[in-house]
């Protein structure tokens, strides 16, 4: 059936009609072959205009249609929808933008009617060589896989848990809550934080569509949005989850003692223990490093102790698939070891800390229970609080975490709420106090909590020595002068790092890591959960350092996001316009899949041919600009759309 | 040659330029747009060498490929992409025995309209100055 064509010129006030010669323009469309109908209107986005153009497409009988109007970022979805009621495919119309690149910019009516007339002509020759696009769906899976039961891992899977979507939520460590679960306060108001976090750990482990698998870690990926097969290895606890209510009667029992290095001989847990008191799933874990019976010993004094039976020596670890539409990373952050420079005196001099470990010490459900200590069990007279540790130097990290400065208030508070007597200093060399409590909390450090600030030139002008029963720390103040002074605890505030899980799942699962180490978004600003592969999603530090809201607000993003595109019963639209290719004249030489950004380009296992994966193609067209031989179809750019046009903007 | 009125394809990307173009339009910009051939593509990577060639055969006197802002690509690295084909189109441009100068890969972004309409200008003062395209 010859094409019937239809333009339709649309007035837009005076803003086209006084600009260009309508009458002219409508002259010289009838001209071209396949024209049925040429009509201008007043205004075609109006609901009149929208109305008449349905009924003038149904009336003519068209199969094609040219707007020549405004700019297609104004209305070419509004002009698609309206073929679609007229029931043509909305990808068989064109517009000729004649008002911004042409009504609005030409003075001269003659020079004006001149270029309109030579882009109708251009969208009439273009038109004619669309193709009718389908907005083809396939079958998708809306169940997720939440990797890390942080806090920004644990608000992503409690808001996209529910009715006909199941969560998986995997974590490495024996329990779940990741670092928030094992703070005493929280700044600014101090509340506790195990009070906030236990209720959502227990809705977590409690819930019907959150699947919650501990000690477990992801080890390979397949698949895209919608269609991933996850393998996941879960490790041997060697304890039976059903059985264990986490008595602790095997602890007692347990002959082995593993100390923590910066805290001594004092405390220690045993080779079968549970991480800290409250954690959460409550069930002991042996520890295969120093469990006796794993050195080859008999020892079995936990089974014994055991009054429910629970010890399994003989669990293995375990591989499971699972099928899940999209991923959330959320590894959280690790921090940087001081022992990499020695002027931090971390690992050598005693009583030399990180603040994570100063924050298990004011813990009271930690190795002290609560107490500030030394190693040799007595309270510190003084101590001070290093900033910036392996931030804001080129030397580490060029980055400033961002919530060092206030978790280090914080510690001064709790350090003299414990210790009314003790001197405590701050070295900083700037305080980033950003948002709108940290001020006010600042304030009140200094004035109620006589805390002192010592200001350092840069954040690497500082040394820590041991000195004779003291720690001396040297450092050249803002001045430039050299100072000394001693302190019984040095709290270094590490930077928050990348940690190596975070890059662990970058290789695994093909997305970018940024310059800092973290994963990189799709678009850092609109889209900050979003990795660039579709499907792949972060929350939390994971991302970049941040402190607990901002990390719970991400995972709350995460869910949003997962939500809007995998909906539970519906299918998964694909982008109409995904490239394709032509495998009878595709010689496979790969050089699209060198080139696509969304890693769509696909080489079937089965002949080894290569095809476009088109949900994850976003129609960019690089991949056909490219290859050699043209195999590389882009729907609706076609080279064919595209040298018609040409042809027509040129006569 | 002043008088010379060259035709130049103009090849847009979705995201940024073409937008930067209706922005010089919004705010009635002074541009030579009656010279201006405007033609919308998703990405500057789209545009296949073969475009550049066949705007020639077709009659144009210039080409101007426009993209997003090197690192602000919608589609990541598509502008780096058509960037990194320019120096091999100049190239073949100039076995054609067509000047190099009569094609301009450069960046608009979507706020950009006085900077299109400066190229706009740029390009056809250069195409002035060389004059129609002497097709073989």
């Amino acid at each position: 059936m010859p094409q019937r064509i239809g333009v339709y010129i649309c007035e837009c006030g005076p803003n086209i009609k006084d600009a260009v010669d309508i009458e002219a323009l409508l002259e010289s469309a009838k001209g071209h072959k396949g024209v049925a109908r040429a009509q201008s209107v007043g205004f075609l986005c109006s609901p009149e205009g929208k109305a008449f153009l349905k009924e003038d497409i149904e009336a003519s009988n068209l199969s094609r249609v040219v707007i020549a109007g405004c700019s297609p970022k104004e209305h070419e979805q509004t002009f698609r929808d309206v073929l679609k009621t007229a029931g043509i495919n909305p990808f068989l119309l064109q517009i000729a933008n004649i008002r911004e690149q042409c009504a609005w910019v030409i003075q001269e009516k003659q020079a004006a009617t001149q270029k309109a007339r030579e882009l109708i002509r251009a969208a009439i020759q273009r038109v004619r060589l669309h193709e009718p696009l389908d907005n083809k769906t396939i079958e998708c899976c809306p169940d997720v896989l939440v990797v890390g039961a942080g806090v920004a891992g644990i608000s992503a899977a409690l808001a996209a848990a529910g009715k006909n979507r199941q969560i998986y939520l995997i974590e490495k460590e024996p329990c779940i809550g990741g670092r928030v679960a094992q703070h005493e306060d929280l700044y600014p108001d101090m509340v506790c934080a195990s009070c906030l976090i236990e209720s959502q750990l227990d809705t977590v482990l409690h819930h019907d569509r959150i699947e919650v698998l501990t000690l477990t870690e992801m080890v390979e990926v397949k698949g895209y949005l919608g269609n991933f097969m996850v393998n996941v290895r879960q490790k041997a606890r060697f304890v039976d989850m059903e059985a264990c209510i986490g008595c602790g009667a095997c602890f007692e029992a347990c002959p082995i003692t593993v100390s923590l290095p910066f805290i001594g001989e004092m405390a220690g847990r045993k080779a079968i223990y549970v991480p800290y008191s409250g954690a959460l799933p409550n069930v002991a874990v042996i520890d295969g490093n120093n469990c006796l019976r794993f050195q080859g010993k008999s020892c079995s004094a936990c089974a014994e102790s055991c009054p429910f039976e629970a010890i399994r020596y003989e669990a293995t670890d375990e591989v499971r698939e699972l099928k899940v539409g999209a991923i959330v990373v959320a590894t959280g952050f690790g921090s940087f070891d001081p022992r990499k420079d020695d002027r931090y005196g971390y690992g050598r001099v005693e009583n030399v800390i990180t603040s994570l470990e100063f924050e298990q010490l004011v813990n009271s459900a930690g190795p002290t229970e609560g107490k500030i200590l030394l190693k040799n069990g007595l309270a510190p007279q003084n101590i001070a609080f290093v900033h910036c540790v392996g931030s804001r130097t080129e030397k580490f990290n060029d980055y400033c975490s961002g919530v060092c400065c206030r978790y280090t208030l914080k510690h001064a508070h709790q350090a003299r709420v414990q210790l009314p007597e003790a001197e405590i200093y701050q070295f900083h060399t700037d305080l980033c106090l950003s948002g709108k409590d940290a001020q006010r909390f600042y304030q009140k450090v200094l004035k109620e909590d006589r805390v002192g600030f010592l200001r350092m030139l840069h954040p690497d002008s500082i040394e820590i020595q041991k000195g004779s029963g003291k720690i001396v720390i040297t450092h050249t103040d803002s001045a430039g002068e050299l100072k000394r002074n001693d302190f019984d605890m040095v709290v270094l505030a590490t930077a928050m790092e990348s940690p190596e899980e975070t890059k662990q799942m970058a290789e695994i699962l093909d997305v970018k890591v940024g310059k800092s180490g973290f994963l990189e978004a799709a678009d850092a600003i609109l889209d900050p959960v979003s990795t660039a592969m579709e499907g792949i999603f972060m929350a939390g530090c994971a991302q970049g350092p941040k402190d607990i809201p901002s990390s719970v607000a991400q995972g709350y993003a995460v869910a949003g996001r997962i939500m809007g595109k995998l909906q539970p019963g519906e299918q998964l639209a694909l982008e109409p316009m995904a490239c394709e290719i032509d495998s009878e004249i595709c010689s496979a030489c790969l050089t699209c899949k060198t080139l696509c950004a969304f890693k769509a380009i696909v080489i079937e296992e089965c002949d080894s041919t290569v095809s476009i994966n088109q949900a994850l193609c976003r129609a960019c067209g690089v991949c056909a600009a490219a290859c050699p031989s043209g195999a590389v179809v882009a729907r609706h750019f076609s080279r064919q759309a595209i040298f018609g046009e040409l042809r027509g903007l040129m006569g | 040659m002043n008088d010379f009125e060259p035709r130049i394809i103009v090849f847009l990307c979705n995201w940024c330029s073409y937008e930067g173009a209706d922005a010089a339009g919004r705010d009635r910009k002074e541009l030579p747009s009656h010279n201006l051939r405007e033609v919308r593509v998703m990405c500057s990577g789209r545009v296949d060498p073969q475009f550049v060639l066949e705007a020639f055969r077709v009659g144009a006197d210039g080409v101007l490929i426009l993209g997003c802002a090197l690192g602000d690509c919608h589609y990541k690295r598509g502008n780096i992409e058509a960037l990194k084909r320019i120096p091999l189109l100049e190239r073949v441009l100039e076995q054609y025995g067509i000047e190099s100068e009569r094609m301009r890969f450069d960046a608009v972004s979507a706020g950009e309209g006085e900077k299109y309409a400066r190229f706009a200008i740029e390009m056809v003062e250069t195409l002035r100055e060389l004059g129609p395209l002497n097709h073989v």
